[in-house]
């Protein structure tokens, strides 16, 4: 039972409170307009109420004893975390690097460029390794996407790599490794 | 109510506004059947093209499609493959799924799609009645109403979340309320808890969140577990053929339809209290209503075992639009993300939104007729067309999910680090779904947290103190409902906890 006891679910209650604890802090260190000090209700009543209250739900959650689960008390759904030792962490670690590469060369690289790479890594990672197959799909979709985003909906996205920023990237990364 | 329903038709009879009801509605279908993508999900995945709309009522009209096609398609493959998408769909495939396995399946999705249709209609109908007079008698609320009818609508929420749950949904309300904190709000000068990064001074994006609390952790769950939603793929060859229900049949699910499409549409209005569960109590409901002959028949494929669930959570979600039209609170998850998209779309939500935007008011009730005929007549002889997606392979499906997702929140901020924000949500958030926090608190709160400050603000400075609290007799009301709200399932709970103490010290 001791074992058993300190669960995710504690030690997640348990980073909470701690966060709120920095939370409630910075609440005492919003810079106020001289006027506003004098005001019944400052930029601070707010988050320092909901802060405090945090804090104190944060610790119930993670000091209250388990629920020793009835034999037939059913869930309807199964949990989320069931079986997680089985569960596939290298692919899903690989697919969280490849969301922040993305999210790093989507300017840099250009919308065309950032997103044929994403997506065909992504199918590869998936065990889908007939290219000539997924690459055409691919770059049909995503030059198809382009269109619709920024000629149709206007919005603004550079589809081709951006030597400057490129240039930045890179440039600024040499200059802080050597 | 006759003027506001004219004003209503005029909006969504738009040849615009029944075009993207229908494109709504497929699309909401369409990807509502892949497993794992919920309502919100794909919602969240659809705000930044509705937002790019431009016209508000569109919009919306647009969004709400999406919502009720993405309910059904949910339940396609709950009745399919046994693959509930989403929660409020677990109750239709304990009948839905049999009956397919009988070669039944055709029939099975007729009698979800009359059963849909009839909750959804049945609970417009209840919420044209009924959203104009709750609106009315709203407007006779001052910021100090407000404040403790949003506490209350809060606290509703933690007080449905389930045995054990209330704590942790409380606590994640309130990170909900702490994330709506950050950044430069619309009440203080100052830019608040952006820990010197600039671009936080905008505040916590509110697509990013979404996508980051739903869309995200979806995709990366199916990374994680390729087995989930992908058992008994064995029903996905089948042709699905005989769609016609019999008049036996017809006469069995009638009365059930009757009766779940109001209690569904009650539970629906409830705050916090949605479409999943309206459908568990419908189906228990009818179970415990059935004849004993008829209740061996539940979960083995029984007609009114799948027609329960099904009317009432489409009433449910119906009924999920009063709190959010008429008082301008979101009830469920789904309602909260279009409120935000509201929101993102300046319009102001609240009882004053009947005055100041009756076509928005009135044509997304409208479109509600409209959306559930779009589903029976367009859906239902599509089905068959449209199960085939089933078979999309999963390494193209995941990788355009996340993809969407993260372009969802590039085209709102327009910079990489409201992507890394994003990516990094989404591994908190994947961690709370493995410990079982509930995820739709946070987005309520975040939803609410500006208004919840903003009228508290205005009650402290115009009362001076905090005597408003006792003195006004439906703000005390309130806030002893908010208060109850709390406390009763807190102590049933520990009463629980107290009699299985006993139990086991009585048992060793």
């Amino acid at each position: 039972m001791a074992s058993r006891w300190f669960t995710l679910e504690r030690a997640i209650a348990l980073v909470i409170f701690i966060i709120a604890l920095a939370y409630i802090n910075a609440s005492f260190h919003i810079r106020m307009l001289p006027f506003e000090l004098r005001q019944p209700f400052k930029p601070n009543t707010f988050p320092l109420a909901i802060g405090i209250m945090t804090a104190v739900v944060a610790f119930l959650v993670a000091v209250i004893p388990p629920r020793a689960t009835q034999a037939g008390e059913e869930k309807a759904v199964a949990g989320d975390a069931e079986g997680w030792r089985d569960f596939d962490w290298k692919r899903f670690f690989i697919f969280f690097g490849l969301m922040i590469a993305y999210a790093t060369f989507l300017r840099p690289a250009g919308f065309l460029l950032s997103t044929v790479s994403f997506l065909v890594l992504g199918s590869l990672v998936l065990k889908e390794y007939r290219l000539w197959m997924s690459v055409p799909i691919i770059v049909v979709l995503t030059f198809g996407l382009w269109y619709l985003v920024t000629q149709i909906l206007g919005i603004y996205m550079p589809a081709m790599p951006n030597s400057h920023l490129l240039g930045q990237m890179f440039g600024s990364a040499a200059t802080s490794g050597a | 109510m006759l003027e506001g329903l004219l004003t209503g038709l005029a909006a969504a009879l738009s040849f615009k506004a029944i075009a993207m009801v229908v494109v709504g509605c497929l699309i909401g279908t369409f990807i509502g059947m892949l497993p794992g993508l919920g309502p919100m999900s794909i919602i969240a995945i659809m705000i930044p093209f509705a937002v790019s709309l431009g016209d508000p009522t569109t919009s919306l009209i647009m969004l709400a499609g999406v919502y009720y096609g993405a309910v059904f398609g949910g339940s396609t493959s709950s009745i399919l493959i046994n693959a509930p998408g989403v929660p409020s769909t677990v109750a239709t495939s304990f009948d839905g799924y049999p009956l397919a396995r009988q070669g039944k399946a055709g029939k099975a999705l007729t009698i979800a799609a009359v059963s849909s249709f009839a909750g959804g209609t049945i609970g417009a109908i209840l919420l044209t009645l009924f959203a104009s007079p709750l609106a009315e008698f709203a407007k006779t609320f001052w910021s100090a109403e407000y404040f403790a009818l949003m506490v209350a609508g809060l606290t509703a929420i933690a007080a449905f979340a389930g045995r054990g749950q209330v704590l942790k949904a409380i606590l994640m309300v309130l990170v909900g309320l702490m994330l709506a904190t950050v950044g430069q709000g619309a009440l203080f000068n100052q830019a608040r808890f952006t820990m010197g990064i600039a671009d936080l001074e905008s505040g916590v994006g509110f697509v990013t969140l979404i996508m980051a609390l739903f869309a995200l952790p979806e995709a990366l769950f199916l990374v994680l577990n390729p087995k989930k939603g992908s058992q008994a793929g064995d029903g996905q060859d089948k042709e699905i053929k005989d769609l016609r229900i019999t008049g036996e049949e017809a006469r069995k699910i009638a009365p059930v339809i009757g009766r779940q499409s109001i209690l569904g549409f009650l539970i629906g209005v409830m705050p916090g209290a949605g479409a999943t569960i309206a459908s568990f109590i419908g189906y228990a409901t009818e179970r415990n209503l059935a004849s004993s002959e008829e209740r061996a028949e539940f979960g083995r494929g029984s007609v009114k075992g799948l027609s329960a669930p099904e009317t009432a959570n489409n009433a449910a979600s119906t009924g999920s639009f009063v709190p959010m039209l008429t008082l301008g609170i979101p009830g469920s998850g789904t309602t909260a993300i279009l409120l935000g998209a509201l929101i993102a779309l300046g319009v102001t939500p609240g009882p004053a939104l009947i005055d100041k935007n009756p076509e928005i008011f009135w044509g997304v009730i409208v479109s509600m007729y409209i959306g559930n005929v779009v589903l029976l007549i367009l859906n239902l002889p599509l089905i068959p067309y449209i199960a085939k997606l089933l078979t999309v392979p999963r390494a193209y499906l995941i990788p355009f999910v996340l993809f969407f997702s993260l372009m969802g929140a590039y085209i709102g901020q327009n910079n990489a680090t409201e992507l890394y924000l994003m990516i990094g949500l989404a591994g908190v958030a994947t961690l709370l779904r493995f410990a079982d926090y509930p995820l739709p608190p946070i987005i309520i709160g975040f939803i609410l947290g500006v208004m919840l400050e903003d009228n508290l603000g205005r009650s402290l400075r115009k009362f001076r103190g905090l005597d408003w609290m006792w003195e006004r007799p439906v703000t005390l009301g309130l806030l002893i409902v908010a208060v109850l709200f709390i406390l009763v399932p807190l102590f049933s709970d520990w009463r629980a906890r107290q009699g299985r103490a006993k139990q086991t010290a009585q048992g060793d």
